[in-house]
């Protein structure tokens, strides 16, 4: 009995020491080969120069591992080698991505082995096969989600997509908890942990498409089923690991690069940007890379009720709103034989949508919604199968302009040559061409303009940020439009460029050919003293053809003062391409100049390049 | 420091209010659905600084059908998730005969023929979704029943 207790402590102490010099062999191996200086290593430790952009200590063994990856590779094998369990809660387990890559390396044919259950099931779960990059669009009357969002959708041995398992980083916040403000400035400047998410497709489909109305668009990329797993293997690696959520740089898209990245160690994506990540340039920066294989259009709820606007019958069409209003009952639409068969399907079928959106903005109760939601779909599984909607696909966000902005031009104001050079580094204008841009949406950053003649070089425009959403009233939806600024114009009484900020809200109609809008705006300008005044203005746009756009512009103000104002734009655009577009404008400006009104008339030809 | 000046530039614009919260409803019957009921343009403006998440972000894969009664008889574990979370549109497209989220549910369940087996789904809507407070467990005992 001794001896064997004497026998099996020789072995364990044996089976140590080799472990021992197992692990010092391989430290001293992994230092010859410079491993801790590969571009692999840094790419799994998230390195940004010296430093990780890993803001969670848990990410690494090393004490230091953050800002030395020789240091963090040695602990990290040194911490396989020591797993006193070997089952998930195992550095084995937890890190599959560099266990995987350093046993390569090594040549290892004895590293430690645990047993993964947990990764294996979700592994098998998600079956990665190929990937997908998704850009849910812009939403209607929110503007700011123009800057859009991006995540992976991993594709499985399915055919539905559905079924796929989408990854998404976004800021771990929980907005119940803060106040609107505060939840703002803390996504700007790092308030918050970012996450990593594993969920099915079809929950952020009912997300985007769904609860925000937005368009989604799928960019088929061409990783192979290798790269797609070593993906796979670091996502597993980023579980649950917190890093600052910063929504100018670090956020949802730029994440998604370092995934990319790591399972194609030659795509250079991230270096694309410097000061901002925008997620639709990220789209952008991937097509250029040339991985791109197929492009999809999934049409928003919102898409879809507007297309049933166009396929009602004019003297029907109140009649989806009614059945939601519990007005009428859905048996008597079946009923019905004055209707015919097709309208029948179109009223009941865009009332279950029209159904859905009022649920899903508190509009009806739970009770009603599934009252009528039961109604409408019995009533509607009686008149036959037809084939689907046919939904023409917009174009694509992919092909509209660049986000950062130069414009050159030349013109004639009140009869002086003049010429102007601008820049802004981000968004779009009403000006700008459309191609692939939500309509009547605004977002602009730092836009900047300066003019020179033969009397003066000045600042024309330094926009520090306006947002306009101008939104079209229809059948379903009655959204209402407005617009905010606030920076440096030349839309104030007196000649040189004034600090102002305006806030306005109104309605907006139009159909295909464009739109026309009427907006109230109350102003505050600031020189040596405050001026308030209010404006009304009365625009139209007309977008019908990709390739022109037209839009005109009369706002009336009256200031504090008693002066009044009236001031006109028009602008006629001509999209050379993607990226180049002509504007000749026409502006009107009433002025005060010597205590004497005088007006202000410019036209110019301006020359925008966007990259 | 770059990024503060950006960011402080930024929030110069923003207005403050109350933040109107999307509140998620989970469930296995219909009406399952996010509501957001966002009372203004503004605080959508001001939710996409970080793309809000509805607080369900894990990364487990979690059986949806956790909480929700099991089938009578028998029927693969990733059907009845599907139709656990996809009630609403499963009815939508069963009652017009064609949809994605039919198809999945076609693959799921292995059908062979699927045009014949989503006509014979259509037909009998009204014994599938028999209520309005129907759920997984008896819309799929009800779709092996009727047309299985």
């Amino acid at each position: 009995m001794i001896k064997f207790f004497i026998f099996s402590v020789f072995i364990l102490l044996n089976t140590h020491l080799l472990w021992a010099q197992s692990v010092q062999n391989y430290k001293n191996q992994a230092q010859q080969l410079h491993l801790s200086q590969k571009h692999y290593w840094h790419l799994l430790l998230h390195m940004n120069g010296d430093v990780s952009e890993i803001d969670d200590p848990n990410f690494f063994f090393a004490k230091n591992g953050a800002t030395d990856p020789a240091a963090e590779l040695q602990a990290t094998l040194e911490a396989f080698f020591s797993d006193e369990v070997k089952d998930d809660n195992s550095s084995i387990c937890k890190f599959p991505a560099r266990y995987f890559w350093l046993k390569k390396e090594l040549h290892a044919t004895d590293f430690p082995t645990a047993t993964c259950k947990e990764y294996e099931k979700i592994f098998q779960r998600v079956d990665p096969k190929s990937a997908t990059l998704v850009f849910p669009a812009a939403h209607i009357n929110s503007p700011a989600s123009m800057f859009g969002h991006t995540f992976l959708r991993i594709n499985s041995s399915f055919n539905s997509k559905l079924l796929s398992y989408a990854v998404n980083y976004a800021a771990n916040a929980d907005a119940e908890k803060e106040n609107g403000i505060v939840f703002a400035i803390k996504g700007l400047v790092g308030g918050y942990y970012g996450r990593y998410s594993l969920l099915p497709y079809y929950e952020k489909l009912k997300e985007y498409r769904d609860s925000e109305q937005r368009d989604i668009w799928e960019y088929d990329l061409n990783l192979t089923q290798e790269e797609t797993v070593a993906m796979f293997r670091h996502i597993w690696e980023l579980n649950g690991t917190n890093s600052f959520y910063y929504f100018f740089t670090e956020n949802c898209s730029y994440n998604m690069l370092w995934l990319l990245e790591v399972a194609r160690p030659t795509l250079q994506l991230r270096n694309k940007f410097t000061y901002q990540v925008i997620p639709l340039e990220t789209v952008h920066v991937v097509k250029q890379a040339g991985i791109i294989t197929a492009e999809h259009y999934r049409p928003s709820k919102r898409t879809k009720l507007l297309k049933y606007e166009t396929l009602l019958d004019e003297k029907l069409n109140t009649l989806p709103i009614q059945l939601v209003e519990g007005k009428i009952k859905a048996s008597q639409i079946e009923n019905n034989r004055a209707i015919d068969i097709d309208q029948k399907r179109y009223i009941l079928e865009s009332g279950v949508e029209y159904l859905e959106y009022q649920y899903s903005r508190g509009k009806v109760k739970k009770e009603e919604y599934l009252e009528l939601f039961h109604a409408m779909t019995t009533a509607r599984a009686k008149l036959g199968i037809t084939k689907p909607l046919e939904i023409k696909t917009p174009p694509n966000p992919i092909d509209g302009h660049r986000a950062f902005r130069t414009q050159l031009g030349a013109g004639i104001k009140d009869g002086d040559f003049v010429g102007y050079l601008g820049v802004r580094p981000a968004y779009h204008d009403l000006e700008d061409s459309e191609y692939g841009f939500l309509r009547g949406t605004q977002i602009e950053f730092l836009n900047l303009l300066a003019s020179t003649s033969k009397k003066e070089t000045k600042i024309e425009e330094a926009t520090i940020i306006s947002i306009v959403s101008i939104a079209q009233r229809s059948l379903f939806f009655k959204n209402f439009s407005w617009r905010t600024k606030i920076g440096w114009d030349n839309d104030y009484l007196t000649q040189n460029p004034t600090f102002g900020f305006s806030v306005g809200a109104g309605f907006s109609w139009g159909n295909e050919l464009g739109f026309f809008y009427v907006l109230g705006d109350p102003v505050l300008y600031q020189n040596s003293k405050f001026h308030a005044g209010v404006g009304g203005s009365i625009g139209c746009n007309v977008d019908k053809y990709k390739d022109f756009n037209t839009n005109v512009e009369f706002t009336q103000r009256v200031y504090d003062s008693g002066e009044t104002q009236m001031l006109i734009k028009a602008s006629q655009g001509f999209r050379l391409s993607q990226n180049k577009q002509i504007v000749l404008k026409y502006d009107y400006k009433d002025k005060i100049a010597v205590e004497k009104k005088k007006d202000e008339q410019t036209f110019r030809i301006m020359l925008k390049y966007y990259f | 420091m770059k990024r503060l000046l950006v960011s402080l530039a930024a929030v110069a614009a923003l207005s403050s209010a109350a933040f109107a919260t999307p509140n998620s409803q989970t469930g296995c019957g219909l009406g399952s659905v996010i509501i957001k009921d966002n009372s203004s343009a503004v605080m959508l403006a001001l939710q996409a600084t970080t793309n809000g998440t509805s607080g369900n972000q894990t990364f487990g894969i979690t059986s949806g059908t956790s909480g929700c009664k099991k089938t009578k008889l028998v029927m693969n574990e990733r059907a009845q998730e599907f139709v656990a979370s996809n009630m609403d549109i499963l009815a939508k497209e069963i009652a017009v005969g064609h949809g994605e989220s039919l198809d999945t549910l076609d693959e799921l369940l292995q059908v062979q023929d699927k045009v014949a087996f989503n006509a014979a789904l259509q037909a009998n809507y009204n014994k599938i979704y028999s209520s309005k407070s129907v759920k997984m467990a008896d819309v799929l005992d009800n779709i092996s029943t009727t047309a299985l």
